[in-house]
């Protein structure tokens, strides 16, 4: 680990396949659900989260690593510009990854509570299906067939989207 | 690649099968995100991106149904609406009943309508007359709580016999409401009210008095009125700043009783009360009745 904290706690967790990670607590403290999971003591050496890959749990882990070793906003106002600018460029290259990864990331985020990766890969979707029509959204997505409107709806929903805005 | 390493022991047309057809890969489909999720996203939109994303799917459009009303609504509150179907009422009457905000919505929205109509271009909608009586019912609830605005578009309406009977008592009564809140096109409509005793008693004293405080605040024709009482007391110099400040703010009529009266004016009096006008500030909006200007009076 290349976080040099004195008091070092470790936390490890374990993923879908059975793959164990072991990161420093303040790592691991970038998601609420496992802070709060510390915080009431509930939580054992091993944290099993069933739902999430091993895949997916190495970026989620090299994202908070990142994120737990830059300075917080709000902890002085006085962080240089530089860190600042750093952490954006880590997390555009964070992000380009391919959709089905970043909807696990995503749901994975979800489950652990991390604000701030939420909020990114809701920014990268939204950037990516921007000024694309439903039909091109519904590709790059991979919407279910199962789940799209039926011809009615769809021509209702049209009319109501119909009206002129200047 | 995740699922090329995944399928290699499959025979080559079920991974054909499986890679190509991304319909039957169910785990990494976007319409089971959770709304508020969908909602995160949708954050990042425009009107234009939002209404794209309902049509996506069926769980798309649950989720973001209540985000498309709401930039809609702000898209009309702003004035950019130029038409929309005749249902959209419906949308409104759902949300009145979960907010206050929406009645005023609802009435400045049928307000907006009937004044489209009646401006006679670019109108498309609604196809019936415009509703007014829907608006009028939308802004007796808004103006009972307390927005100042439609309680003096409610005035309106009732003096004006849109879309209700006409009422000059009432309509006099929500104007002096709106003007006791600050609203300074009310003000201007109180005094004109006291000064004919339309639907009020008639008492000039109380129209003097509201025709200056709607001055002060600035409007611009309770200034020229303010000029020319101030100059028929004789009271020049005052007469003469508020009708300049009329005339910039584009009261033809204020032009020529300036010019006829200013050369009555001593050329040294003349000069003071223009910069008297160009240091007047208004009246900042507000719940007192009593104006800060009386020092100024000689």
């Amino acid at each position: 680990m290349s976080t040099s904290s004195s008091s070092s706690k470790k936390i490890v967790l374990k993923s879908a396949d059975n793959e164990t990670f072991e990161i420093d607590e303040i790592v691991a403290l970038e998601s609420q659900a496992i802070k709060n999971m510390i915080e009431d003591e509930c939580a054992d050496n091993v944290i099993p989260l069933g739902n999430i890959d091993s895949k997916t749990l190495s970026k989620i882990i090299e994202y908070c690593k990142k994120h737990a070793e830059s300075p917080k906003k709000d902890d002085n106002a006085d962080i240089d510009e530089k860190a600042v600018e750093d952490l954006k460029s880590f997390d555009a290259e964070f992000a380009k990854v391919d959709m089905p990864l970043i909807q696990d990331i995503l749901m994975a985020a979800n489950f652990l509570n991390i604000d701030n990766l939420i909020g990114l890969m809701c920014r990268t979707i939204a950037d990516r299906i921007k000024g694309k029509t439903p039909e091109e959204i519904r590709k790059i997505l991979n919407i279910n067939k199962n789940d799209l409107l039926s011809p009615e709806q769809e021509a209702k929903a049209r009319e109501e989207n119909s009206w002129a805005f200047d | 690649m995740k699922n090329e390493g995944k399928f290699h022991h499959l025979s080559k047309t079920l991974k054909t099968l499986v890679l190509e057809n991304p319909k039957t890969d169910t785990k990494h489909d976007f319409s089971t995100l959770p709304h508020d999720i969908l909602n995160k996203i949708g954050s990042h939109f425009k009107l234009r991106d939002v209404q794209r994303a309902c049509l996506v799917c069926k769980s798309w459009r649950n989720g973001l149904w209540p985000l498309w009303e709401e930039k809609t609504l702000l898209r009309i509150r702003g004035g950019k609406c130029r038409w929309f179907p005749n249902d959209f009422t419906d949308v409104l009457y759902k949300k009145a009943s979960l907010y206050m905000h929406a009645l005023v919505d609802a009435g400045l929205v049928f307000w907006e309508i009937h004044k489209n109509n009646k401006d006679g271009d670019h109108t498309v909608v609604p196809a019936e007359p415009p509703n007014m009586k829907e608006a009028v019912k939308w802004l007796y609830q808004a103006s009972e709580a307390g927005y100042v605005r439609q309680q003096y578009q409610l005035a309106l309406c009732l003096q004006r016999a849109i879309g209700t009977n006409q009422n000059l008592k009432e309509a006099a009564s929500w104007y002096l409401r709106a003007a006791e809140s600050g609203n300074f096109h009310a003000m201007y409509e109180v005094a004109i009210c006291y000064s004919s005793g339309r639907g009020i008693t008639q008492d000039r004293k109380e129209s003097k008095k509201w025709l200056k405080l709607a001055a002060d605040h600035g409007h611009r024709k309770a200034q020229f009125g303010h000029g020319c009482n101030l100059l028929s007391e004789g009271l020049r110099l005052m007469g003469a700043m508020y009708l300049d400040m009329a005339e910039r703010g584009g009261v033809k009529a204020a032009t020529d009783v300036k010019t006829a009266m200013v050369l009555t004016l001593p050329p040294s009096s003349r000069e003071s009360a223009r910069i008297l006008a160009r240091s007047w500030h208004p009246t900042r909006p507000s719940r007192r009745l009593m104006h800060p200007f009386s020092a100024f009076w000689f």
